[in-house]
């Protein structure tokens, strides 16, 4: 019995990988670049929440530690501006990091290929 | 376990030559359809989608399996590969281009084989990398159950009917398994088809079903046998697929989930359906000594303890980004140095994990949302000490940490002020100020709710200051109270109008276990032990029904902690904490035996009378009587609602009615001084009803009630009960029939562990005549019910009584025999000093002869013995004619002679 579950194991694995092989190249350039897509657009809003930007925009005119007088406000005004620039580049440079990921991803797989194909045939044949 | 059912198969096969011949499936996948032989429901509907057990087989599963595992190996032999071609085409190139510079770009143009390498390593990595990203594509989770859903329906499907969703996709790998094994095992025995019974066995060997072993104390040993033989009836035949009742099991476990907010079904659900659906196995765990409760219960603790795993790992998540200090994420509040120096920042607690996680409080967490979403008002928690007030504040700061509040409460932290270190040490002016300056941090700094623990601390002078800051709408507070000083101090007070009350209840015993066992993991790692279950369930019954001063679940968690405790400190590591040892601490905190009855126990049991006719002579219906009510007490046959036993004893005095509810308290409750005794005579006018039970207004218990609810073990004598006012008696037919009463402070005194015994002197003229003229004991009881003591009892107050005995007079024989056991005493007593004591027959039948009257039966006998046999030894010590090791003999006529003891 053990020798017919492993056969059926066996055929599965076949079936699977031949069918996953010829899938992989549509698959990188339709479901898979939606999901990297998707995956930067996450990164980016995580990274947005993690600096506060949203926060510090918001509260851009609001008073911090509770200085309402006029030099408190300034104060506070212009902090918040460095703060709210200061945090926006980080999550710009977080972002072009995601861009770069992304199109390190759309790369990757045909250069695979051509990296396999000239290092393979320059071989052969220089 | 599941190894040995199979064997238990292949025996069975060779019995009946019935060698099932499995079969490979000729099709890669077969068309799944609902069954079409439906005689019950087999279907859930939830949000109008229909959700049902398609039909599996022995195939399906293999099929499922095989499946699985083809897509395992791919991920790790892709991912290996990928790995070690990318490592070793890297690794090739480096060392053939040196450690040292960076090579140049030309190098990167030169054909090589490093390169060729490191390029397939990426390439079987790109395709790893697909195939891992569509397994986690094409997983599925349980749909999220709306928080009002109600718990979805049963429906019946067609066999045509489509969008039908197949519930399997939900099963998690565990439960596959337990399937799949459920399946194999049908098949080794050529049962015709998988029953709930087989789904059992089959998930028995998932962890989940150990833990459940080993916390039940059960061990697979004790049930495989009556599985097998259970296993052996079933149906033969070719192997068609599951039962209707193992397809609801599949059903009901995927509802489980479903209400339990999981992602998937796990081995567990089908196990613990497998069991309520085979009402065989039931019969067989509870001959194991658990019921199906206790194993519901269980099968809840190992979910919690999941539970709150999974609650933790988000807890901590969210714990990283929530704030900890003064300031807020915006930073629009401000520092708050009066506030810190007499508060406690909850939400930073619970960041740092040192408040508990909770467990069934989400109702009243709700509540409290509600009343600060519904206006300015603040929630004021009021409830018992020790139900779980602290624990709603602690869960409502884990929210808030967690940001899974109402918008009011986002960003925001929870800070419980400490009124005592507030108040304490300075003048009231000095407390205001700091108030004050404390509420004026809060108001600027807009990030702080407050919670107060015991609102009633806060004084008549500090209220109004909180009250009018707290109407302005600048912040909230969550406080908490006791129901009685919300009646006494808040209700009515400034405080009352600016806070809405919600209630915190006690929870039942079946919650408390559940919030025990969420407990129990910190107390098992903490002292380093292993709770059996009994020992939780004990934990929570023996504490609610002995333990009257306190609530559950504190106090429930207080006994494990100290049973804990002991339990390592006696076994050591690991030591396992039985419901044994959650007895014993209950029975040393109370004096009530509340252990199993031990082997020697039961004997003496069975014997009491004999024991107890050691003290008592004669009178055997009231021994008979009294020794049974010990023996239903002890065997836990008793109603929980009523004292352990009640009677009336009538009779003459004298004749042992006190004795025996002496050696009734000595016997059951341990001493004689385990007995409260109230003399009614005291009780002869309706006012002294406030000597019994407190007067109204005032703020103290009464005599008796206070005496049995600090002492709520033990032998409630109501001494010459004929005396008492009948306003007394009616307190009393209460007490007899519901086993409690109200004291004037509106507290609940129990009487359920008591055993109350009231004495009459009431037709004792009657009884010695009656007995004098040979009427038998039935008639005499008889005829004091029906006519002498209507007069002074009502007839539903003697009802009341589990027994009315009878004590008749003694006779001169018995008389004899009190006299032996005076003698024994006094015996005894000299055994102390040294000195032996020896009384002749012919002078035991003169003194009880001196100490007999039958009006007053053995009383005059005490003061005899005290004249004639006391006083003689004492003037003999005094005198010094007795020394140690003498032993002095009393004859006929009070002789007294002295038998020399041998000298050292």
């Amino acid at each position: 019995m053990k020798s017919t579950q492993s056969a059926l194991v066996l055929k599965h694995l076949l079936a699977d990988l031949i069918r996953e092989i010829l899938f992989l190249p549509v698959w990188w350039y339709t479901i898979g670049l939606a999901r990297m897509v998707v995956w930067c657009g996450q990164s980016i809003k995580g990274a947005a929440q993690t600096t506060g930007l949203s926060i510090w925009a918001k509260n851009l005119f609001v008073p911090m530690y509770g200085e309402t007088t006029i030099s408190g406000k300034l104060i506070s005004f212009f902090m918040r501006l460095i703060m709210v620039i200061a945090r926006g580049i980080a999550t710009f440079v977080w972002m072009i990091v995601a861009l770069l990921l992304f199109v390190a991803y759309l790369a990757v797989f045909p250069l695979s290929i051509l990296g396999i194909l000239y290092h393979g045939l320059g071989m052969v044949f220089v | 376990m599941f190894n040995f059912f199979c064997v238990i198969a292949r025996r069975s096969h060779r019995r009946r030559g019935n060698l099932v011949v499995y079969a490979v499936p000729k099709r890669l996948l077969r068309r799944q359809t609902p069954r079409n032989d439906k005689s019950m429901p087999n279907g859930f509907s939830i949000n109008k989608k229909t959700y049902i057990a398609l039909n599996l087989d022995h195939h399906v599963m293999e099929e499922r399996a095989a499946k699985a595992s083809s897509l395992r190996t791919i991920s790790g032999i892709s991912f290996l590969a990928s790995m070690i071609l990318f490592l070793a085409g890297a690794g090739l190139f480096v060392y053939q281009n040196g450690f040292t510079t960076f090579p140049e770009i030309a190098t990167f143009f030169r054909p090589t084989f490093s390169l060729m390498l490191f390029s397939v390593g990426v390439l079987v990595g790109c395709f790893s990398f697909m195939h891992q990203s569509e397994i986690t594509r094409h997983l599925v989770f349980i749909p999220k159950r709306d928080r009002n859903s109600l718990s979805p329906e049963l429906v019946t499907v067609d066999a045509g009917q489509k969008d039908t969703i197949d519930i399997i996709q939900f099963f998690h790998p565990s439960a596959l398994k337990a399937l799949d094994s459920a399946f194999v095992l049908a098949e080794r025995f050529g049962h015709a088809r998988v029953e709930p019974i087989h789904v059992f066995v089959g998930a028995i060997e998932d962890d989940a079903a150990s833990i459940l072993f080993g916390r039940l104390g059960l061990s697979f040993e004790k049930i495989k046998d009556p599985i097998s033989r259970r296993l052996s009836t079933r149906q033969l035949g070719a192997l068609s697929g599951l039962d209707d009742a193992a397809e609801q099991v599949l059903l009901f476990a995927f509802r489980n989930a479903y209400l339990e907010d999981r992602d998937h079904v796990t081995a567990l659900e089908l196990f613990f359906e497998a069991f309520k659906a085979e009402p065989y196995l039931a019969d067989l765990f509870q001959e194991q000594g658990v019921s199906a409760e206790q194993f519901e219960n269980m099968v809840e603790w190992i979910r919690i303890h999941e539970k709150i795993q999974d609650q933790y790992k988000r807890f901590q998540k969210a714990a990283a980004s929530k704030p900890t200090g003064a300031m807020n994420r915006s930073m629009t509040s401000v520092a708050t140095p009066i506030l810190d120096a007499f508060s406690e920042d909850l939400t930073a607690d619970a960041v740092y994990g040192r408040l508990p996680m909770m467990i069934g409080r989400e109702e009243e967490i709700e509540q409290v949302f509600r009343v600060i979403e519904g206006g300015r008002e603040s929630a004021l928690l009021v409830g018992p000490h020790g139900v779980g007030k602290g624990s709603v504040l602690a869960g409502i700061a884990a929210l808030m940490v967690e940001e899974r509040v109402p918008d009011v409460l986002k960003d925001k932290r929870l800070v419980k002020i400490s009124i005592p270190h507030l108040v304490s040490g300075v003048p009231i002016e000095t407390a205001q100020e700091r108030l004050l300056l404390m509420l004026d941090e809060v108001s600027r700094s807009r990030n702080i709710i407050l919670a107060l623990m015991d609102l009633e601390q806060l004084t008549a002078d500090l209220a109004p200051l909180l009250n009018e800051y707290l109407s302005r709408g600048a912040s909230f507070a969550i406080a908490t109270t006791t129901p009685q000083d919300y009646t006494e101090s808040i209700e009515r007070s400034v405080l009352g109008r600016i806070f809405q009350k919600v209630s915190v209840d006690e929870p039942d015993q079946k919650s408390a276990i559940r919030i025990l066992e969420s407990k129990i993991g910190g107390i098992e790692y903490q002292k380093k032990v292993i709770f059996r279950y009994d020992a939780v369930e004990k934990c929570v019954k023996l504490s609610d029904r002995y333990m009257h001063e306190q609530y559950l679940p504190k106090k429930a968690i207080e006994i494990a902690r100290e049973v804990a405790e002991h339990v390592a400190k006696s076994r050591g590591e690991n030591g396992v904490v039985t419901g044994e040892d959650v007895a014993k601490i209950i029975a040393s905190k109370t004096g009530i035996p509340v252990t199993n009855v031990a082997e020697d126990e039961k004997m003496k049991l069975l014997h009491l009378e004999d024991e107890m006719h050691g003290r008592i002579i004669g009178q055997d219906e009231a021994v008979k009587a009294v020794a049974s009510a010990l023996r239903r007490a002890r065997a836990d046959l008793r109603p929980g609602s009523r004292p352990i036993a009640s009677f009336l004893f009538l009779g003459s005095t004298g004749v042992g009615k006190t004795e025996l509810a002496k050696t009734l308290a000595a016997t059951y409750f341990g001493s004689e001084q385990m007995m409260i005794r109230v003399d009614m005579s005291e009780y002869q006018d309706t006012r002294s009803i406030d000597k019994l039970i407190g007067a109204p207004g005032s703020k103290q218990g009464g005599l008796f009630s206070e005496a049995v609810r600090t002492r709520p073990f033990a032998v409630v004598l109501l001494d010459e009960l004929e005396k008492a006012d009948p306003a007394i008696l009616n307190v009393f037919l209460q007490i007899l029939d519901d086993g409690r009463v109200t004291d004037a402070l509106g507290r609940v005194i129990d009487f359920t562990n008591t055993i109350i015994i009231a004495t009459s002197n009431a037709g004792t003229q009657y009884i010695q005549d009656a007995v004098g003229r040979g009427e038998s004991t039935n008639a005499i009881k008889t005829h004091l019910l029906e006519e002498e003591l209507r007069t002074i009892y009502r007839p539903e107050f003697l009802n009341r009584f589990d027994g009315v005995i009878v004590f008749k007079p003694l006779e001169e024989s018995q008389i004899v025999e009190i006299t032996k056991l005076m003698i024994a005493q006094v015996t005894k007593r000299l055994e102390g000093k040294g000195i032996g004591f020896q009384v002749t027959d012919a002078e035991v039948l003169e003194l009880a002869h001196k100490g007999y009257d039958p009006k007053f039966g053995a009383r005059p006998l005490r003061r005899v013995v005290q004249e004639e046999v006391d006083n003689a030894i004492a003037n003999a010590l005094l005198e010094g004619k007795v020394q140690r090791r003498d032993t002095i003999v009393l004859d006929v006529g009070g002789v007294m002679s002295i038998q020399k003891g041998q000298a050292l």
